[in-house]
């Protein structure tokens, strides 16, 4: 008998049952319907986590301080200066080294007209907009004139600007005040959202401003975070290595003192330790869901089973009308791999649609961020494929069981 | 496949015995008997003397435990299942007594089940199903199902879902067994215009006046011809 007549026939059997035939699928819709949530929810992350990396450039080293947010320093009381930061970018050892920027955090409060907002007041040169691709929605970034003169100028996100000005345009040549000293705002930045500081807004102020005003007498001149630009085809390894030869020689440490002082990465690193977090996080999941497709399939088993003794009398009278043993049993094995199949299409297309919902609700929580849904065609079709195939492996012994079946005992059946 | 001077059945001291453990029940104790193509044979005989058992022997139902079967001149131990169903989609024709038609399925496409395993395409198989639904004179009740129609419509449907695929020899098992008696003449009147039209038909039956539609009456009791 022809495949479609058994697939007509499956799908007209499944209608009659549906209440049963939805239950039996929960499991393979469970299944699949987690993996394929949790495969596009990891792919829209990392597609947001790239565009995020990309627009800062890739070809960037950060090195921060392992302990807390202050000097670049190690147990041993490892501070880095700005005259180290020179000797690096002078050094024949780094070619390959395009810019360096030194920043030096303060925690502050930011006024205007009697609003008041905690902010991290980043002390940074020009070179800090130029590696990270910032650039002004409005007026400008900080120049090496504004270092050189130690000027009170600000630059804020716009994510402040709106807050505090209603728009980017009207904060520029504002007056507020951090930590009760006016400067004045002359550019306000595009918000990134994973480049804003964790403690509030981040807002950048020369760096000899920030000595000045804010850091205590020993801090002056220190950096707590560096960030080093390289050029583009640099073996990142190499260059990392030579950058910690290069400091082990300028602070005097050992081999283990550079390392437990220092967390040093490129940002395309911070790709791969999301993609191993990610891979291990998908293989749980997936694994979970091999268990509850495994039970899925056991569940289809026996309902299988149920079907071929309920419906005993009917494949008896087919064979008494000519069907042959293989024709009952792809009849019933079609009926098992439909039944999982569709399984696996509610699932996918649940899957589908949380993870369409997450996506939503991450936009509507921040709406600057432009997360974007991403389908994956390829788990979609592997998981229809997994699908089918836990309906052909579980349904195989029922219909083996079936086309077993004498046809005058299948027909005296009870 | 008949050849001249062959007969289309040919039975040698057939038995089929069932082992229920204690004991043996012998339904079949030796059965030789011949049928010709064309003949309308009765079997008769009292409950439990083993008719329907030879019947589903007769038509590859099921398997004697001695004795050979010749059909068209071949033992039909030589036949492999996937033949035996071919024979039984093709070449003859069941008509059972509880007339077994799928439930919730129309009278169509009970009619087109035989078919279906036979390979037909389906714009033939609906011709077909609706000539052989016309020729029992159920025209008007093609898309009924079962549980739509009364017991002589249901057998009828099940005499033309047999004959559907022209079969040589139509087996029928108490046709009228679950029929009142003026039903039980419509079908009759069915099959005896098959017969005239060259059908082979073996059918059991309780009642005289039934068995008088055969041609010859082959009487059982307990397994054996008597
Ligand atoms: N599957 C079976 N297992 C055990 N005994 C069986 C089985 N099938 C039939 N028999 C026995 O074989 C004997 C013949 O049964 P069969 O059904 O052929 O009788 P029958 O002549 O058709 O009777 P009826 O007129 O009541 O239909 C009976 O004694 C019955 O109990
Ligand atoms: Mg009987």
């Amino acid at each position: 008998m022809m495949v479609h007549v058994h697939i007509l026939t499956a799908l007209r059997q499944l209608t009659i049952n549906k209440g049963r035939s939805l239950l039996t699928m929960l499991g393979i819709i469970i299944g699949i319907g987690s993996v394929i949530f949790i495969i596009t929810v990891g792919e829209v992350a990392k597609n947001f986590l790239i565009s995020q990396i990309s627009q800062f450039g890739t070809n960037v080293l950060e090195i921060s301080p392992t302990g807390e947010l202050g000097p670049v320093s190690g147990d041993g009381g490892v501070v880095v200066r700005t005259s180290t930061l020179q000797a690096l970018e002078d050094s024949p050892l780094l070619p390959d080294l395009e810019a360096l920027s030194g920043w030096y955090g303060a925690q502050g409060t930011l006024e205007y007209n009697g609003e008041q907002e905690g902010v991290s007041a980043f002390g940074v040169e020009k070179e800090a907009f130029s590696i990270n691709n910032f650039t002004p929605v409005a007026g400008r970034v900080l120049s090496d004139a504004d270092v050189l003169q130690e000027s009170r100028v600000v630059v804020i996100g716009t994510q402040l600007a709106e807050k505090l000005f209603d728009s980017a345009q009207n904060a520029v040549h504002k007056e507020v005040k951090i930590n009760s000293v006016r400067f004045e705002i002359v550019g306000v930045l595009e918000d990134v959202p994973l480049g804003g500081g964790f403690l509030g807004e981040t807002v950048y102020v020369p760096l000899s401003t920030v000595y000045r005003e804010f850091a205590p007498s020993e801090d002056v001149g220190t950096v707590s975070v560096i960030l080093i630009q390289f050029a583009q085809g640099t073996n990142v390894a190499s260059f990392k290595e030579r950058i910690k030869v290069e400091l082990k020689r300028l602070l005097y440490l050992s081999d283990e003192e550079i390392d437990s002082a220092f967390f040093m990465a490129d940002r395309a690193s911070f790709l791969d330790i999301f993609n191993t977090i990610l891979i291990g996080i998908q293989a749980f999941v997936s694994a979970v869901a091999g268990i509850s497709l495994v039970v899925g399939g056991i569940g289809i088993m026996n309902i299988m089973l149920v079907t071929v003794k309920e419906r005993t009398k009917e494949i008896g009278l087919r064979k008494a009308i000519g069907a042959n043993n293989s024709s009952v049993r792809t009849q019933f094995l079609i009926e098992a791999i439909i039944l999982t199949t569709i399984g696996g299409l509610i699932g996918v297309a649940g899957g589908l649609t949380l993870s369409f919902f997450a996506v939503v609700i991450a936009n509507v929580l921040q709406p600057d961020w432009g997360i974007t849904f991403v389908f994956v065609p390829q788990a979609i079709l592997i998981a229809c494929g997994v699908a089918g195939f836990v309906g052909l492996v579980f349904g195989l012994y029922p219909a083996f069981k079936a086309s077993r079946l004498s046809p005058i005992e299948a027909l005296r059946y009870e | 496949m008949s050849t001249v001077g062959v007969p289309l059945i040919r039975l040698e001291h057939i038995a089929k015995s069932y082992d229920l453990g204690e004991v043996t029940v012998h339904a079949l104790r030796d059965i030789s008997l011949t049928i010709n193509e064309g003949e309308f044979v009765a079997l008769m005989g009292p409950s439990g003397s083993g008719k329907s058992t030879l019947m589903n022997v007769l038509a590859f139902l099921d398997s004697p435990t001695q004795g050979s079967y010749q059909f068209s001149g071949t033992n039909i131990e030589s036949f492999d299942e996937e033949y035996l169903a071919d024979l039984r989609n093709t070449v003859i024709g069941f008509v059972f007594q509880q007339f077994h038609l799928l439930p919730r399925t129309t009278a169509l496409d009970n009619v087109r089940l035989p078919m279906q395993y036979a390979g037909v395409k389906k714009a033939e198989q609906i011709e077909r199903a609706q000539a052989a639904i016309e020729k029992v004179g159920l025209g008007s009740r093609m898309y009924h199902k079962p549980n739509e129609l009364s017991g002589g419509q249901q057998q009828r449907v099940s005499i033309a879902r047999a004959l559907v695929n022209n079969p040589k020899v139509l087996f029928c098992d108490e046709p009228t067994g679950n029929l009142d008696s003026k039903t039980s003449v419509e079908v009759m009147n069915i099959l005896s215009a098959l017969h005239t039209e060259g059908k082979t038909i073996i059918m059991v039956t309780h009642e005289h006046d039934i068995a008088e539609f055969a041609q010859r009456t082959i009487h059982i009791k307990d397994g054996e011809i008597i």
